[in-house]
């Protein structure tokens, strides 16, 4: 079975470290409220920003969770000390979700996927599901993984530390005007490549329509 | 494209939680007012708390692969090539994680694979065959979002049978973050209750088999409702304005007012503000007339599974048309609503199952009696 998505609104931010500005204290004013955001949920927010869509549904995902907060969780464990109470609330993979939806008022549908490397192809899936319920749709992938031990865990030998695409979508019955190749992007998480191919196609066709058929 | 098709089945469950190893064991255990959360070391250093822990020494996955066999034995005419796999999880293969880095002190032997949300799922997957898996992970609702979907997926005729797993295990990462955060009780749970302290963490696995197909011993799926609060990261929204929206959302789609509803399987974690907002909620939208249990003083708080396997106990009390009791309730926060102190005959036609989580969270859902042909 296949839903056909229209794109309408697409963006993407990137950086091999950590993304030097993400517009934070433009889109979250309240100060406090800003320093306990994730490095997912700036992504996030940005992400949102760009597309100028606040309130629609979500579904957003990332593959790995809140990799700073996981291991300051698990350091402070082993190291006999008290876990922090941010680090704990912030740790849970809806981390990016939820600051979504405080600091965009959102009180609609949100979720959060997170299938490893198919992440990317699982927020498109679910993102189609759901497309038949609601009139548009969210649709954001992201990866923090810059963390002081990365190296012990980075065997696809990921270079790019921080990305995130999203876009905005409605169900439509056209035909498909693109598709994907399951093309290989080395340098960034595997989580993040069907995403990141239909930004490349998305991009490429300019002010045409673009339409993908998602297989369920 | 857009329009809905079939009526969506729960045809049969298979769980594990301190409560039993079977659903029907924990449904006894509920029903005979038995608290089976004990006191456990090893968690937090130097310290005894109340946790549930499911009472076996195997494997957690392992214990999730027998769940899916069992449940594969109940509903023999769901194919696995032709069955899709959701999972709601907030922990996942956490635990995998803990262990190496409790060991090693670094992360050198721990696979990405193998501690990821998705573990659950992947290995489900590739034992059984399943044609497609997702998983969701938005904490305490995870298994509960994960039944909206299958409801989408099946309502839509998208797909005949998806199986719905609700699986997080004891991690000491949750029991140290619950307690820092204050609102891990060290006695056992009240929840509803005026002296209530907050919950007790607790792991749980349950497995639902739901389709399109009307069997012998099946409840409806009729309506799940999700909302936002839009408000704090850990603190429900003061009136309880998600609650509400999620389970009228649910009642409307369910096409049922809330006078029908005989039972509600509360999300009832027994912290102050979760149970407070909750029971405003409950009464502003149902008044008396329903019967609201939390079967968490019983299971302890599964988490992520919490949905799914509240899901189940609720299915049993439309089946086995009994409702169980609160239990450790002895002074309501809310006399304006019904908590049964023992457990009660009744023939219950629709329930209401609320999950509510971190982030603002909410989703309910509402099951009931199939009707006769």
């Amino acid at each position: 079975m296949q839903i056909n998505l229209e794109i309408v609104k697409y963006t993407k931010i990137e950086d091999a470290q950590k993304i030097a500005s993400l517009n934070e204290k433009n889109i979250v004013p309240d100060m406090m409220l800003r320093r306990r955001l994730t490095r997912n949920a700036r992504i996030a927010l940005y992400l949102t920003d760009q597309i100028g869509s606040w309130d629609v549904p979500i579904v957003i995902g990332n593959a790995y969770g809140e990799v700073n907060e996981t291991f300051d969780i698990l350091r402070a464990i082993a190291a006999g000390e008290t876990v922090s109470p941010t680090a704990f609330q912030n740790s849970v993979h809806n981390t990016p979700a939820s600051y979504l939806s405080i600091v965009g008022k959102n009180k609609g549908y949100i979720t959060t996927i997170s299938d490893l490397y198919e992440t990317s192809r699982a927020i498109l899936r679910v993102g189609a599901v759901k497309s038949l319920t609601y009139e548009t749709l969210l649709l954001i992938v992201s990866d923090s993984i810059d963390f002081e031990r990365i190296e012990e865990v980075n065997r696809c030998n990921v270079k790019i530390m921080e990305c995130g695409v999203a876009f905005l979508v409605r169900q439509t019955d056209k035909d498909a005007t693109l598709s994907l190749t399951q093309k290989s992007y080395p340098d960034y998480s595997p989580s993040m490549w069907p995403m990141l191919e239909l930004f490349e196609h998305a991009a490429e066709l300019g002010e045409k329509e673009k339409i993908i058929a998602i297989e369920i | 494209m857009r329009d809905k098709k079939s009526k969506v089945y729960l045809n049969a469950s298979s769980c594990a939680c301190a409560a039993g190893m079977t659903i029907e064991e924990i449904f006894e255990t509920l029903l005979s007012g038995k608290s089976a959360i004990v006191q456990q070391s090893g968690y937090i250093d130097n310290v005894s708390i109340p946790l549930g822990k499911i009472p076996s020494d195997d494997d957690f996955f392992e214990i999730v692969h027998a769940n899916v066999a069992t449940l594969l034995s109940k509903a023999p005419w769901f194919d696995p090539d032709e069955t899709m796999l959701l999972v709601g999880s907030s922990v996942g293969g956490m635990c995998r994680a803990e262990e190496k880095f409790f060991a090693d002190g670094d992360f050198k032997n721990i696979s990405v694979e193998e501690m990821s949300i998705h573990s659950i799922a992947d290995e489900v997957q590739q034992k059984f065959g399943f044609k497609s898996a997702l998983s969701f992970s938005t904490a305490c609702t995870s298994s509960s979002i994960a039944i909206d979907f299958a409801y989408d997926l099946i309502s839509r005729e998208l797909y005949k049978t998806v199986v719905v797993i609700g699986a997080d295990e004891l991690s000491r990462s949750a029991v140290n973050g619950f307690d820092r955060l204050g609102i891990a009780s060290r006695e056992n749970t009240r929840p509803f209750d005026v002296e209530r302290n907050g919950i007790n963490v607790a792991e749980g696995i349950a497995v639902l088999a739901i389709s399109s197909v009307k069997t012998v011993e099946c409840v409806e799926i009729m309506g799940c409702g999700v909302s936002s609060d839009a408000y704090n990261i850990t603190h429900p929204h003061p009136e309880g304005e998600g609650a509400k929206a999620a389970m009228r959302e649910a009642l409307a789609k369910a096409g049922l007012d809330g006078s029908q509803i005989g039972y509600i399987n509360a999300h009832g974690t027994g912290t102050v503000a979760n149970d407070e907002i909750e029971s405003v909620a409950i009464e502003t939208i149902f008044g008396k007339n329903p019967f609201v249990v939390s079967t968490k003083a019983v299971t302890g708080h599964t988490l992520g599974a919490c949905g799914a396997l509240e899901v189940a106990i609720s299915a049993m009390s439309i089946l086995h048309r009994t409702i169980p009791p609160c239990v450790n309730l002895k002074s309501p926060i809310n006399v304006s609503i019904s908590h049964p102190l023992t457990s009660v005959k009744a023939e219950v036609n629709y329930v209401l199952s609320n999950a509510f989580g971190f982030g603002g969270g909410n989703v309910s859902i509402v099951l009931g009696r199939p009707h006769a042909d």
